[in-house]
Protein backbone atom coordinates (compact mmCIF):
# COMPACT_ATOMS: atom_id res chain seq x y z
CA UNK A 1 0.00 0.00 0.00
CA UNK A 2 1.36 3.55 -1.16
CA UNK A 3 1.73 5.91 1.65
CA UNK A 4 2.66 8.73 -0.71
CA UNK A 5 1.25 8.85 -4.06
CA UNK A 6 1.77 11.81 -6.62
CA UNK A 7 0.41 11.36 -10.42
CA UNK A 8 1.13 13.56 -12.91
CA UNK A 9 1.84 16.41 -11.18
CA UNK A 10 2.51 19.28 -13.18
CA UNK A 11 3.84 23.36 -12.14
CA UNK A 12 4.25 26.59 -13.81
CA UNK A 13 6.91 28.40 -12.21
CA UNK A 14 6.24 32.35 -12.88
CA UNK A 15 9.02 34.83 -13.59
CA UNK A 16 8.92 38.16 -12.52
CA UNK A 17 9.19 39.37 -16.16
CA UNK A 18 5.40 37.18 -16.65
CA UNK A 19 7.62 34.20 -18.33
CA UNK A 20 6.38 30.87 -17.59
CA UNK A 21 8.63 27.98 -17.07
CA UNK A 22 7.85 24.33 -16.15
CA UNK A 23 9.43 23.32 -13.37
CA UNK A 24 7.61 20.31 -12.76
CA UNK A 25 6.58 18.07 -15.66
CA UNK A 26 4.00 14.38 -15.20
CA UNK A 27 5.91 14.11 -12.04
CA UNK A 28 5.17 10.64 -10.57
CA UNK A 29 6.64 9.67 -7.06
CA UNK A 30 5.38 6.76 -4.89
CA UNK A 31 6.40 5.91 -1.37
CA UNK A 32 5.68 3.31 1.44
CA UNK A 33 5.45 3.95 4.98
CA UNK A 34 8.57 4.31 7.04
CA UNK A 35 10.33 4.75 3.66
CA UNK A 36 13.31 7.24 3.14
CA UNK A 37 13.12 8.88 0.03
CA UNK A 38 16.30 10.64 -1.54
CA UNK A 39 15.36 13.01 -4.36
CA UNK A 40 18.40 14.30 -5.94
CA UNK A 41 17.84 17.94 -7.57
CA UNK A 42 20.31 20.24 -8.05
CA UNK A 43 18.12 23.28 -9.61
CA UNK A 44 17.31 25.31 -6.04
CA UNK A 45 13.95 26.19 -8.64
CA UNK A 46 12.43 22.42 -9.29
CA UNK A 47 13.49 20.87 -5.30
CA UNK A 48 11.77 24.05 -3.85
CA UNK A 49 8.64 23.71 -5.62
CA UNK A 50 8.44 19.62 -5.67
CA UNK A 51 8.98 20.40 -1.89
CA UNK A 52 5.76 22.78 -1.77
CA UNK A 53 3.56 20.44 -3.71
CA UNK A 54 4.57 17.92 -0.89
CA UNK A 55 4.39 19.65 1.73
CA UNK A 56 0.95 21.09 0.63
CA UNK A 57 2.32 24.59 0.41
CA UNK A 58 0.94 25.32 -2.86
CA UNK A 59 -1.25 23.68 -5.19
CA UNK A 60 -0.41 21.64 -8.18
CA UNK A 61 -1.68 23.00 -11.53
CA UNK A 62 -2.32 19.41 -12.54
CA UNK A 63 -2.26 15.78 -11.41
CA UNK A 64 -3.26 14.19 -8.07
CA UNK A 65 -1.71 13.37 -5.06
CA UNK A 66 -2.74 11.25 -2.13
CA UNK A 67 -1.12 10.93 1.42
CA UNK A 68 -2.27 7.63 3.16
CA UNK A 69 -5.02 7.39 0.74
CA UNK A 70 -6.43 11.07 1.45
CA UNK A 71 -6.58 13.13 -1.31
CA UNK A 72 -5.09 16.90 -0.16
CA UNK A 73 -7.69 18.99 0.30
CA UNK A 74 -7.65 21.78 -1.89
CA UNK A 75 -11.22 23.35 -1.21
CA UNK A 76 -9.98 26.13 1.38
CA UNK A 77 -6.29 28.02 3.05
CA UNK A 78 -8.04 26.84 6.08
CA UNK A 79 -8.21 22.65 5.23
CA UNK A 80 -4.91 23.02 3.73
CA UNK A 81 -3.30 24.36 7.01
CA UNK A 82 -4.72 21.88 9.44
CA UNK A 83 -3.85 18.91 6.64
CA UNK A 84 -0.28 20.65 6.40
CA UNK A 85 -0.04 20.79 10.44
CA UNK A 86 -0.91 17.32 10.92
CA UNK A 87 0.50 15.57 8.42
CA UNK A 88 3.97 17.40 7.53
CA UNK A 89 7.05 18.34 9.09
CA UNK A 90 9.68 20.71 7.91
CA UNK A 91 13.32 20.40 8.73
CA UNK A 92 14.45 22.68 6.20
CA UNK A 93 16.95 25.94 6.17
CA UNK A 94 14.29 27.82 3.97
CA UNK A 95 12.42 27.80 7.08
CA UNK A 96 14.92 28.79 9.64
CA UNK A 97 14.16 28.69 13.17
CA UNK A 98 13.83 31.71 15.72
CA UNK A 99 17.42 32.74 16.68
CA UNK A 100 16.11 35.06 19.30
CA UNK A 101 14.12 32.07 21.01
CA UNK A 102 15.03 29.22 22.65
CA UNK A 103 15.14 25.71 21.59
CA UNK A 104 12.00 24.58 23.59
CA UNK A 105 9.58 27.89 22.26
CA UNK A 106 11.04 26.95 18.53
CA UNK A 107 9.69 23.41 18.72
CA UNK A 108 6.60 24.09 20.25
CA UNK A 109 5.43 25.89 17.23
CA UNK A 110 3.49 23.67 15.16
CA UNK A 111 1.71 22.50 18.64
CA UNK A 112 -0.03 26.23 18.49
CA UNK A 113 -1.86 25.44 15.27
CA UNK A 114 -3.17 21.83 16.79
CA UNK A 115 -5.39 20.51 18.40
CA UNK A 116 -3.41 17.51 19.70
CA UNK A 117 -2.70 18.52 23.11
CA UNK A 118 -3.33 21.64 25.71
CA UNK A 119 -1.69 24.08 26.18
CA UNK A 120 -0.01 23.10 29.10
CA UNK A 121 1.03 19.97 28.11
CA UNK A 122 2.81 21.85 24.94
CA UNK A 123 6.10 21.79 26.95
CA UNK A 124 6.29 18.46 27.05
CA UNK A 125 5.10 17.10 23.84
CA UNK A 126 8.26 19.17 22.50
CA UNK A 127 10.45 17.95 25.18
CA UNK A 128 9.07 14.46 24.59
CA UNK A 129 10.29 15.40 20.53
CA UNK A 130 13.93 17.20 21.69
CA UNK A 131 14.39 13.36 23.45
CA UNK A 132 13.92 11.45 20.68
CA UNK A 133 16.57 13.71 19.06
CA UNK A 134 18.90 13.81 22.25
CA UNK A 135 18.66 17.38 22.40
CA UNK A 136 16.39 17.32 25.56
CA UNK A 137 19.17 19.24 28.19
CA UNK A 138 19.45 21.85 25.43
CA UNK A 139 15.65 22.74 25.92
CA UNK A 140 16.31 26.49 27.37
CA UNK A 141 19.69 27.36 24.94
CA UNK A 142 18.77 30.55 23.07
CA UNK A 143 19.03 29.01 19.59
CA UNK A 144 21.94 31.42 18.28
CA UNK A 145 24.50 29.71 20.90
CA UNK A 146 23.54 26.19 19.23
CA UNK A 147 26.13 24.68 16.66
CA UNK A 148 24.69 23.72 13.31
CA UNK A 149 24.51 19.98 13.85
CA UNK A 150 22.16 21.03 17.01
CA UNK A 151 19.93 23.23 15.20
CA UNK A 152 19.33 20.86 12.45
CA UNK A 153 18.36 18.23 15.26
CA UNK A 154 16.25 21.06 16.47
CA UNK A 155 14.37 21.26 13.16
CA UNK A 156 13.62 17.56 13.22
CA UNK A 157 12.25 17.83 16.53
CA UNK A 158 10.27 20.50 15.24
CA UNK A 159 9.30 18.57 12.36
CA UNK A 160 8.65 15.49 14.42
CA UNK A 161 6.73 17.65 17.47
CA UNK A 162 3.51 16.81 15.78
CA UNK A 163 3.83 13.14 15.02
CA UNK A 164 3.25 13.61 11.05
CA UNK A 165 3.03 11.72 8.55
CA UNK A 166 6.09 12.76 6.79
CA UNK A 167 8.70 14.49 7.41
CA UNK A 168 10.22 16.49 4.26
CA UNK A 169 14.19 17.39 4.97
CA UNK A 170 15.92 19.65 2.60
CA UNK A 171 20.60 19.13 2.14
CA UNK A 172 20.30 18.31 5.74
CA UNK A 173 23.84 17.43 6.09
CA UNK A 174 25.23 20.43 4.25
CA UNK A 175 27.88 22.32 6.36
CA UNK A 176 27.93 20.03 8.98
CA UNK A 177 31.76 18.26 9.86
CA UNK A 178 31.84 14.45 10.24
CA UNK A 179 31.07 14.19 13.40
CA UNK A 180 27.81 16.25 13.48
CA UNK A 181 26.50 14.52 10.27
CA UNK A 182 26.89 11.07 12.11
CA UNK A 183 24.70 12.51 14.78
CA UNK A 184 21.75 13.20 12.19
CA UNK A 185 21.80 10.70 10.57
CA UNK A 186 21.28 8.30 13.22
CA UNK A 187 18.61 10.82 14.10
CA UNK A 188 17.38 9.95 10.69
CA UNK A 189 17.79 6.32 11.49
CA UNK A 190 15.03 6.39 13.54
CA UNK A 191 12.66 8.37 12.21
CA UNK A 192 11.19 5.33 10.15
CA UNK A 193 10.57 3.06 13.31
CA UNK A 194 8.09 5.86 14.49
CA UNK A 195 5.95 5.26 11.40
CA UNK A 196 6.72 8.07 9.52
CA UNK A 197 7.87 8.91 5.93
CA UNK A 198 10.85 10.76 5.22
CA UNK A 199 11.53 12.25 2.15
CA UNK A 200 15.25 14.12 1.69
CA UNK A 201 15.70 16.40 -0.82
CA UNK A 202 19.51 16.95 -1.92
CA UNK A 203 21.84 18.68 -3.60
CA UNK A 204 24.62 16.32 -3.99
CA UNK A 205 24.48 12.90 -3.50
CA UNK A 206 25.43 13.04 0.72
CA UNK A 207 22.99 11.10 2.09
CA UNK A 208 22.28 8.65 -0.56
CA UNK A 209 23.59 5.46 1.12
CA UNK A 210 20.99 6.32 4.09
CA UNK A 211 17.79 5.96 1.74
CA UNK A 212 15.68 2.94 0.69
CA UNK A 213 14.72 4.31 -2.59
CA UNK A 214 16.25 7.58 -4.49
CA UNK A 215 14.59 9.53 -7.33
CA UNK A 216 16.29 11.96 -9.51
CA UNK A 217 14.76 15.51 -10.60
CA UNK A 218 16.05 16.50 -13.29
CA UNK A 219 14.71 19.30 -16.06
CA UNK A 220 11.08 18.60 -14.47
CA UNK A 221 11.02 15.06 -14.84
CA UNK A 222 11.48 12.73 -11.82
CA UNK A 223 13.57 9.54 -12.29
CA UNK A 224 14.16 6.36 -10.19
CA UNK A 225 17.67 6.13 -9.64
CA UNK B 1 16.99 35.67 11.41
CA UNK B 2 20.27 38.27 11.27
CA UNK B 3 20.91 40.77 13.47
CA UNK B 4 20.17 43.32 11.03
CA UNK B 5 17.16 42.13 10.85
CA UNK B 6 16.22 41.97 13.82
CA UNK B 7 16.73 45.63 14.78
CA UNK B 8 15.12 46.19 11.74
CA UNK B 9 11.84 44.29 12.93
CA UNK B 10 12.14 45.67 16.24
CA UNK B 11 12.59 49.67 15.37
CA UNK B 12 10.72 49.94 12.55
CA UNK B 13 7.67 47.61 11.87
CA UNK B 14 6.07 46.99 14.96
CA UNK B 15 6.82 50.92 16.30
CA UNK B 16 5.58 52.36 13.33
CA UNK B 17 2.06 50.45 12.95
CA UNK B 18 1.96 50.85 17.28
CA UNK B 19 2.26 54.36 16.31
CA UNK B 20 -0.02 54.62 13.72
CA UNK B 21 -2.94 52.15 15.35
CA UNK B 22 -2.66 54.07 18.47
CA UNK B 23 -3.05 57.30 16.59
CA UNK B 24 -6.22 56.16 14.70
CA UNK B 25 -8.17 54.52 17.49
CA UNK B 26 -6.98 57.98 19.79
CA UNK B 27 -8.67 60.06 17.19
CA UNK B 28 -11.86 58.06 16.63
CA UNK B 29 -12.12 57.35 20.22
CA UNK B 30 -11.88 60.98 21.37
CA UNK B 31 -14.47 62.40 17.90
CA UNK B 32 -16.69 59.22 19.17
CA UNK B 33 -16.90 60.25 23.07
CA UNK B 34 -17.20 64.13 21.92
CA UNK B 35 -20.02 63.41 19.58
CA UNK B 36 -21.60 61.22 22.31
CA UNK B 37 -20.98 63.55 25.31
CA UNK B 38 -22.14 66.87 23.87
CA UNK B 39 -20.50 68.69 20.98
CA UNK B 40 -22.39 71.70 21.35
CA UNK B 41 -20.72 72.50 24.58
CA UNK B 42 -16.87 73.12 22.91
CA UNK B 43 -18.41 74.01 19.32
CA UNK B 44 -17.23 71.38 17.40
CA UNK B 45 -18.63 70.66 14.30
CA UNK B 46 -18.92 66.95 14.05
CA UNK B 47 -21.56 64.48 12.45
CA UNK B 48 -22.15 61.43 12.25
CA UNK B 49 -21.23 61.41 8.20
CA UNK B 50 -18.33 62.54 9.21
CA UNK B 51 -17.53 59.86 11.67
CA UNK B 52 -18.55 56.63 9.50
CA UNK B 53 -16.27 58.24 6.93
CA UNK B 54 -13.31 58.98 9.27
CA UNK B 55 -13.71 55.25 10.56
CA UNK B 56 -14.21 54.12 6.99
CA UNK B 57 -10.65 55.68 5.92
CA UNK B 58 -9.29 54.36 9.23
CA UNK B 59 -10.29 50.92 8.25
CA UNK B 60 -8.61 51.02 5.00
CA UNK B 61 -5.56 52.50 6.05
CA UNK B 62 -5.19 49.95 9.10
CA UNK B 63 -5.98 46.86 6.53
CA UNK B 64 -3.19 48.21 4.34
CA UNK B 65 -0.35 48.64 6.96
CA UNK B 66 -1.61 45.44 8.51
CA UNK B 67 -1.23 43.52 5.56
CA UNK B 68 2.23 44.93 4.83
CA UNK B 69 3.39 44.07 7.75
CA UNK B 70 2.59 40.73 6.89
CA UNK B 71 4.32 40.84 4.16
CA UNK B 72 7.48 42.67 5.67
CA UNK B 73 7.32 39.67 8.47
CA UNK B 74 7.69 37.53 5.65
CA UNK B 75 10.29 35.25 7.14
CA UNK B 76 8.57 35.00 10.72
CA UNK B 77 4.88 34.36 8.65
CA UNK B 78 6.27 31.95 6.12
CA UNK B 79 7.66 29.69 9.32
CA UNK B 80 4.41 29.90 10.76
CA UNK B 81 2.44 29.24 7.51
CA UNK B 82 4.68 26.10 7.05
CA UNK B 83 4.15 24.87 10.46
CA UNK B 84 0.35 24.93 9.54
CA UNK B 85 -0.95 28.27 10.18
CA UNK B 86 -3.58 29.64 7.63
CA UNK B 87 -3.10 32.96 6.44
CA UNK B 88 -6.17 33.97 8.34
CA UNK B 89 -4.35 32.75 11.47
CA UNK B 90 -1.31 34.38 10.26
CA UNK B 91 -2.96 37.80 10.22
CA UNK B 92 -4.97 37.43 13.53
CA UNK B 93 -1.21 36.97 15.14
CA UNK B 94 0.32 40.25 13.91
CA UNK B 95 -3.57 41.87 14.81
CA UNK B 96 -3.79 40.41 18.36
CA UNK B 97 -1.59 42.97 19.88
CA UNK B 98 -4.19 45.93 18.49
CA UNK B 99 -6.39 44.72 21.37
CA UNK B 100 -3.85 46.26 23.75
CA UNK B 101 -3.12 49.63 21.74
CA UNK B 102 -7.12 49.90 21.39
CA UNK B 103 -6.78 50.12 24.98
CA UNK B 104 -4.03 52.40 25.16
CA UNK B 105 -5.65 54.62 22.73
CA UNK B 106 -8.52 54.51 24.98
CA UNK B 107 -6.60 55.80 27.57
CA UNK B 108 -5.17 58.70 25.49
CA UNK B 109 -8.57 59.62 24.31
CA UNK B 110 -9.63 59.82 27.83
CA UNK B 111 -6.87 62.11 28.81
CA UNK B 112 -7.57 64.20 25.77
CA UNK B 113 -11.22 64.36 26.15
CA UNK B 114 -10.91 65.70 29.57
CA UNK B 115 -8.45 68.17 28.93
CA UNK B 116 -10.69 69.89 25.92
CA UNK B 117 -13.39 69.26 28.54
CA UNK B 118 -11.40 71.77 31.29
CA UNK B 119 -12.08 75.20 30.25
CA UNK B 120 -16.10 74.23 29.53
CA UNK B 121 -16.75 72.00 32.33
CA UNK B 122 -19.79 70.98 30.34
CA UNK B 123 -18.93 67.63 29.16
CA UNK B 124 -20.18 64.65 31.10
CA UNK B 125 -17.33 62.25 29.83
CA UNK B 126 -16.97 60.20 32.12
CA UNK B 127 -20.10 58.44 31.50
CA UNK B 128 -19.23 54.78 31.51
CA UNK B 129 -21.56 54.30 28.41
CA UNK B 130 -20.11 56.04 25.91
CA UNK B 131 -16.96 54.53 26.89
CA UNK B 132 -17.81 51.17 26.34
CA UNK B 133 -19.75 51.79 23.00
CA UNK B 134 -16.39 53.50 21.94
CA UNK B 135 -14.28 50.59 22.88
CA UNK B 136 -16.72 47.91 21.12
CA UNK B 137 -16.99 49.83 18.43
CA UNK B 138 -12.71 49.93 17.97
CA UNK B 139 -12.80 46.10 18.87
CA UNK B 140 -15.52 45.67 15.75
CA UNK B 141 -13.74 47.78 13.19
CA UNK B 142 -9.79 45.88 14.79
CA UNK B 143 -12.54 42.54 13.03
CA UNK B 144 -12.85 44.32 10.23
CA UNK B 145 -9.78 44.88 9.85
CA UNK B 146 -8.14 41.33 10.27
CA UNK B 147 -10.75 39.94 7.76
CA UNK B 148 -9.88 42.77 5.20
CA UNK B 149 -6.16 42.44 5.53
CA UNK B 150 -6.91 38.26 4.88
CA UNK B 151 -8.62 39.79 1.54
CA UNK B 152 -5.65 42.10 0.73
CA UNK B 153 -2.98 39.25 1.31
CA UNK B 154 -5.01 36.31 -0.52
CA UNK B 155 -5.14 38.68 -3.11
CA UNK B 156 -1.51 39.82 -3.31
CA UNK B 157 -0.21 36.05 -2.79
CA UNK B 158 -2.61 33.77 -3.94
CA UNK B 159 -2.94 30.22 -2.43
CA UNK B 160 -1.23 28.42 -5.39
CA UNK B 161 2.03 30.69 -5.03
CA UNK B 162 5.14 30.38 -2.95
CA UNK B 163 6.11 32.44 -0.69
CA UNK B 164 9.94 33.08 -1.93
CA UNK B 165 12.41 35.07 0.48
Amino acid sequence: MEYILMHHISQNHFHPNRQSVKVLDQVNLTARRGEIVGILAADPTERAALMAILGCLCVPESGSYFLDSNPIPLESDKLLAAFRNYNIGFATERYPLDERNNVLENVRVPLYFSCKCAKKKMGVEAGKALTVFGMQNYAERVVWTLTQGEKVRVMLARAFVNHPKVMIGENILEGLNHNQAETVIDCINQIPAQGITTVLFMEREDAVEYCDSVYQLKNGKLNRV
Amino acid sequence: MKKSNLYYHLFFHAPLLMLLTILSYTIFLSAFLLLSAGVAYIQIKLDWIMLISYAIVMLIILSVITSNVTFCQKRICLNLYVAGASYKQMICLVTRKNYLLIFLSFGFSWYIVNMLDIPVHKLETLHIFHYGIGLLICFAMNMAVTSSSYYLIKRKNPLRERWEA
